[in-house]
């Protein structure tokens, strides 16, 4: 799939275009009003770059055809001319001139039109009845082999693209679905079996390379709207995720029945999971580099999803809702792979090194954890801060500032609020909003970026996602 | 462990590039050579300096146990620096150097003068043939040798040979390199040749060297100012070539006229956004004495990389992947670039007259055209002739007047430049956004369109230039040179607007450059070639300026046609590298598309319009289509001067029905005698409801304050400049069904939906007509 520039809009301004030109019905030639609007739009149209040569042609016979006065037969000769070699020019492939009367049957178009062009540019100019004639089959002929056809194709087009890209995405969770139940059914029954042996010993090891192989080159492999002429940045996690099929390959590892057990009893499943899957998880880490980084940003994503609207349900206290509990408990399991990965990583064990966490990496994801007060960062919180004795020094004393803590604290904190003045608390509350005046001040027409000059004034506005030529309207 | 593993992927990396280049002494072949030399250094240490000639035997199992173990050193210090990777550079040997000055007692620097030693061994090698004189033991001699006879530009070395251009330049091994932290120091003998490439700063630490035209010579070591120079070099562009010469010889081409000045001058203030240092901070901060390092050579340059987001360009543009397919953004060319820069002597001879006359004469500076024929190297030739001038004056004035291929992007303006630095590198990757300069619009890649405009606009410019030396001569200092690069339509219309520009502004000499020049015909046969090649009579009747006819490099490069980019594509690369510039940072990011980078917004309408009027060059439009035609497209913004307000706003603009301020001015464009032109912009978006354009690309808004200051008009011009598709693309947006502007290809299905396109080189058969 491929795109191009084009100087309309949109398909309705194309469409609009071309009513000013022909009448539904081709048989009366439109309003002259209408024609010269159609005229006018294509001049707008022309400044915005070449346009194709069958609207520019349609425009000036168009144009040729309104024109009353003693010129006309030059126009329409100019006119005529100029849509033959417009034509035919683009066609003309071969090293040598083929005979332009050949060009045109390949295109379908009268020889009478090259006659014609030979004799406006050669020799006596045809009267006049000839040319309007001349122009008006051309007119026509441009409906029949331009107009009606651009117009048909690109609808056509346009409307299937998000049933495309639909079907595409279930096509893929279909088929890694099924790679992925085969690997559990078989794994299943051979839990001891080791993988790490040469491919060659055992036919189950080939059997599992294969599989490894199919899910890696689909991952790797682009989605369908994605143009031939991006290029890739092997390096780049959010491109990867964003143009090829990795993101929908790497969901899918996160449902239930993959690395979440159907019935979640205890976390004691945990290790069963990890034998289950580890093997499949390391073996396509070996052969995509962007497998395991991927993972772990969509479990984070997922764990900070439930992790964030749990902090907004605590206050409404549904928590005996079943479907909650359920969310609850699949997500403690994503949180369980996810500390696992990190941990690995962290460690460099080498099946991990494909995703590598720096210290302050650690230490920012440590600090979006104390501020959350549901179990699942708690979970993230104790398994990480182990890793690094630094980070566990600094982030310890803090951890009983965390929501779920806080409970425990709060009678020390009333002890403390108790010994403190009305006059005192009226002190810290002055200081404080004074400090806050100061902060937000500067930090404002920073963030805006406001120049103004001389009564002029530019501005930074927020930076949204917007096609180049959009119109903004609300 | 860590560090070994990342020591193997580099070597991965580093064999894949090799596997894509031809030269046949593989990087690893290097690395053995230069083991094998590291082996005999700690011989030396041992004290057996006399087994040197059997070195080259040693057995390649041996050394590479000697160098696993500095190795392993090194992998603790992997966070204090990081690596610069260059070919032929064992880093083995640099560990300790890496160490901190205090303990370098006894570990290497001691090892220096045995080094020395080696290479005044071989002394007489740099004056001969051989490529690399710096080789330390023999074996790495004859490796250079072979490699030289099976790369892919012998053939063009050996028609050189008289020109004493040797191929390959100076290879970089343990003797005459030394890496420090994250600096690279390399030493030259005089004449030596170096190129790299990669994105990087150079400096010049010890003595002095030539890129292209420029002198850089060493500062003295506390004097602040600009040391580091930004270049940034392509592959598939002719690399820039570092030769190392004795500053005081070069510098005798111009006399004592300016002998302050030009010392002053050849420091370069800061064009580029390097913060003004001095070579004894930069000791301070590697914590080394530059003086102690490599200290047999003249010369010593040191390297940095510098990563300032141009290698990413292939992420806007696909053809460009191979302009930085480089193992890392500082890399010796020698294996690598296919072409180099090369100087023809007929420039040098033709700079050498220029300069001493100018020399002489320091009130009546050269005013240089440069003409010639599409594909001659105007503009390179331009680049070398400004680039010595620089050496010896404080600034030279471009008139750049070829729309199509600018040496300041993008294209579509003609420009004139106040330059005080040399013009280094391809245009596309230049940084250049301090230049002092006037830019007038023109909305094509062509004068071919309005010739009439055309030569105004170079006659504004001009008289800029006419403006500034009277300026000057208010200050009591010398005015500036003039040099100009005319566009390359040279038939027709194109010699008749040669003609009224070479009239108008009266060049002291004009130089005609040639496709196919060859110094056998130069000077008898010069009515043939003449005819062939179409030279303007009244260029050669010349009385009133010097004529003379120079060689094009470009019949110096292996093959001419094989490595060069067309215009389009130069085109495309100045526009996509003008428009991802971030002229806040300094730095180009080509990872952000167009669609989501940060816009400038201001109104169009209302007390505090940024914007006072719309110009469409073409001719008048409908006032309702306007909106929709300027939408998404590239405009040029310009200050344009007013004399009669009143005027202005009763009877030359009118609003469409969005309220969009429009210049009444017959599809004209701005006049050139009032108007400038601060920069292209790209609209992105109109805001209907607050009546506001959304711009993108650099913007810089002191100028527009200047202009409003001076009660300036800001114009938007439309030209008929085309956007790359790609600048329109976002991969996040192309789920959407329908895009603005873009539609997806279905060209084969209806006729006549191409855009008209011409050919010029179909050939006709006899007998057969259209």
């Amino acid at each position: 799939m491929d795109l191009k520039l084009v100087p309309w809009r949109s398909k309705e301004d194309f469409l609009f275009l071309m009513s000013c030109f022909y009448n539904e019905e081709l048989e009366e030639i439109p309003d002259p009003s209408a024609l010269y609007r159609g005229i006018e739009i294509v001049h707008s149209w022309s400044t915005r770059g070449r346009i194709p040569h069958s609207i520019e042609a349609t425009a000036q016979l168009a144009l040729s055809l309104l024109n009353n006065d003693p010129s006309q037969k030059l126009s329409l000769s100019l006119a005529i001319s100029r849509f033959v070699s417009g034509l035919l020019d683009p066609i003309q492939q071969s090293q040598y001139a083929v005979p332009m009367a050949i060009l045109a049957k390949s295109i379908d178009l009268p020889t009478s039109f090259v006659e014609i062009r030979h004799a406006i540019t050669h020799e006596e100019l045809p009267s006049l009845p000839v040319l309007r004639q001349t122009a008006n089959r051309a007119l026509a002929w441009l409906y029949d082999h331009y107009w009606i056809r651009a117009a048909n194709a690109s609808s056509e087009i346009i409307d299937d693209t998000l049933e495309v890209n639909e079907m595409h995405k279930n096509d893929i969770q279909k088929r890694v679905r099924e790679l992925l139940k085969k690997w559990r059914s078989w794994r299943k029954v051979n839990v001891s079996a080791n993988m790490t042996q040469s491919a060659s010993e055992h036919r189950y090891v080939r059997e599992f390379e294969e599989l490894c192989s199919e899910i890696v080159s689909i991952s790797s492999s682009r989605l369908p709207y994605i143009l031939a002429s991006f290029v890739s940045d092997e390096q780049d996690l959010n491109f990867a995720l964003e143009t090829t099929n990795l993101e929908i390959v790497v969901s899918c590892f996160l449902e239930r029945r993959i690395l979440i057990p159907s019935k979640i009893t205890s976390n004691n499943l945990f290790p069963k999971a990890i034998n289950l899957w580890l093997p499949l998880i390391q073996n396509i880490a070996s052969k995509h580099s962007l497998f395991l980084p991927a993972l772990q940003a969509l479990l984070w994503s997922e764990i900070n999803e439930v992790s964030l609207s749990n902090q907004n349900s605590a206050f409404f206290g549904n928590e005996n809702n079943e479907e909650y509990k359920e969310r609850n408990s699949a997500c403690m399991f994503l949180t369980n792979w996810y500390a696992y990965l990190m941990k690995a990583a962290y460690k460099s064990e080498p099946w991990a090194n494909t995703m590598s966490i720096t210290q302050t990496e650690l230490a920012s994801l440590l600090e979006v954890c104390l501020q959350r007060s549901d179990p699942f960062t708690r979970v993230i919180i104790d398994e990480l801060l182990p890793l690094d004795k630094e980070l566990e020094e600094k982030y310890v004393p803090l951890c009983q500032y965390r929501g779920d803590a806080k409970n425990v604290d709060i009678t020390m904190e009333e002890n403390t609020l108790a010994e403190t003045t009305v006059d005192q608390m009226q002190d810290d509350l002055n200081q404080l909003s004074t400090r806050l005046a100061s902060i937000t001040e500067p930090e404002e027409s920073k963030s805006s970026g406001l120049r103004a000059f001389e009564n002029r004034f530019w501005y930074k506005p927020k930076v949204e996602l917007a096609p180049i030529g959009h119109f903004i309207v609300e | 462990m860590e560090h070994s593993a990342f020591y193997q992927i580099t070597m991965a990396k580093r064999k894949r590039a090799e596997s894509s280049s031809k030269a046949p002494l593989s990087a690893f072949a290097a690395r053995q050579l230069n083991l094998e030399q590291n082996t005999t250094k700690e011989k030396k240490k041992r004290g057996n300096k006399n087994e040197l000639p059997n070195e080259g035997t040693e057995q390649p199992l041996e050394t590479m146990e000697l160098t696993s173990a500095p190795l392993e050193d090194h992998s603790s210090s992997k966070q204090a620096s990081f690596q610069v990777l260059v070919p032929g550079i064992d880093r083995s040997g640099k560990t300790g150097i890496d160490q901190p000055p205090p303990h370098e007692g006894g570990v290497d620097v001691p090892t220096m003068p045995s080094s020395v030693q080696v290479t005044l061994n071989k002394p007489s090698v740099a004056d001969e043939s051989s490529p690399s004189p710096l080789s330390a033991s023999p074996s790495l001699v004859e490796a250079d040798a072979e490699s030289r006879s099976n790369t892919p530009s012998s053939s063009f070395n050996t028609s050189l040979q008289k020109e004493d251009l040797r191929y390959p330049y100076t290879h970089l091994t343990e003797t005459n390199s030394v890496r420090v932290k994250d600096a690279l120091f390399v030493g030259l003998h005089s004449g030596e040749k170096l190129a790299m490439v990669g994105t990087y700063l150079f400096a010049c630490a010890r003595g002095g060297f030539s890129l292209f035209g420029a002198s850089y010579a060493c500062r003295p070591k506390n004097e602040r100012g600009q040391i580091w120079h930004s270049l940034n070099v392509p592959l598939m562009y002719p690399t820039p070539i570092f030769v190392s010469e004795n500053i005081s010889n070069t510098s005798v081409t111009f006399n004592s006229v300016e002998s302050t000045d030009s010392s002053s001058s050849t420091g370069h203030p800061a064009t580029e956004s390097v913060e003004s240092t001095s070579i004894s901070d930069f000791e301070n901060a590697l914590g080394v004495n530059v003086d102690s390092l490599l200290p047999s050579f003249e010369t010593v340059l040191v390297f940095k990389m510098n990563d300032i987001g141009i290698s990413k360009i292939p992420r806007v543009s696909p053809f460009a992947k191979r302009l930085f397919n480089m193992p890392s953004l500082l890399e010796n060319a020698s294996s690598l670039s296919s072409s180099f820069e090369i100087i023809p002597d007929s420039w040098k001879t033709f700079a050498d007259s220029m300069l001493s006359t100018y020399a002489s004469s320091m009130h009546t500076p050269p005013k240089l055209l440069i003409c010639g024929p599409k594909g001659a190297g105007k503009s390179t030739c331009c680049r070398y002739l400004t680039n010595r001038l620089v050496n010896c004056t404080d600034y030279v004035a471009f008139l750049d007047i070829d729309p199509g291929q600018p040496e300041v992007v993008p294209f579509g303006h003609i420009s004139l430049y106040f330059l005080n630095s040399p013009l280094q590198g391809p245009a596309f990757c230049r940084l250049l956004s301090n230049v002092r300069s006037f830019r007038i619009h023109i909305g094509e890649s062509t004068p071919q369109r309005d010739p009439t405009h055309y030569l105004a606009s170079t006659f504004r410019l001009f008289s800029e230039y006419q403006k500034f030396n009277f300026e000057r001569e208010l200050e009591g200092k010398p005015p500036v040179s003039l040099i100009i690069n005319c566009p390359g339509w040279m038939k027709g219309g194109g010699a008749e607007l040669l003609f009224g520009l070479v009239n108008q502004i009266s060049p002291t000499e004009v130089v005609y450059l040639s496709r196919s020049y060859s110094r056998s015909n130069q000077v008898d046969k010069k009515s043939i070639y003449q005819h062939k090649e179409g030279i303007p009579e009244f260029l050669l009747q010349a009385t009133h300026f010097k004529f003379s006819q120079l060689e094009s490099s470009w019949q110096y490069l292996p093959d001419p046609n094989a490595h060069r980019i067309s215009s389009a594509d130069n085109r495309k690369l100045g526009l996509l590298s003008y428009l991802h510039f971030d002229i806040e940072h300094n730095v180009w990011d080509f990872t952000r598309s167009l669609a989501v980078r940060q816009p400038l917004a201001t109104s169009f309408s209302g007390p505090q319009h940024g914007i006072d009027a719309v110009n469409i060059i073409g001719e008048p439009l409908n006032l309702m289509d306007i909106s929709k035609a300027i939408n998404g497209t590239l405009l040029a913004l310009c200050a344009y001067e007013v004399s009669n307000e009143k005027e202005w706003n009763d009877n030359q603009i009118v609003e469409t029905p969005e309220g969009i301020p429009v210049l009444v001015n017959d599809g004209l464009p701005l006049d050139p005698a009032n108007a400038q032109c601060f920069g292209l912009v790209l609209l992105r978006s109109i805001d209907l409801v607050k009546k506001e354009f959304h711009f993108v690309g650099p913007i810089n808004l002191d100028l527009l304050a200047d202009a409003y200051s001076k009660g300036m008009k800001i114009v938007l011009e439309r030209g008929r400049l085309e956007l790359p598709l790609s600048t329109m693309l976002d991969r996040r947006l192309v789920v959407l069904p329908e895009l603005p502007y873009l539609e997806r290809n279905f060209a084969s299905i209806a006729a006549g939906s191409q855009r008209r396109r011409i050919r010029r080189n179909i050939v006709r058969r006899g007998g057969l007509t259209g």
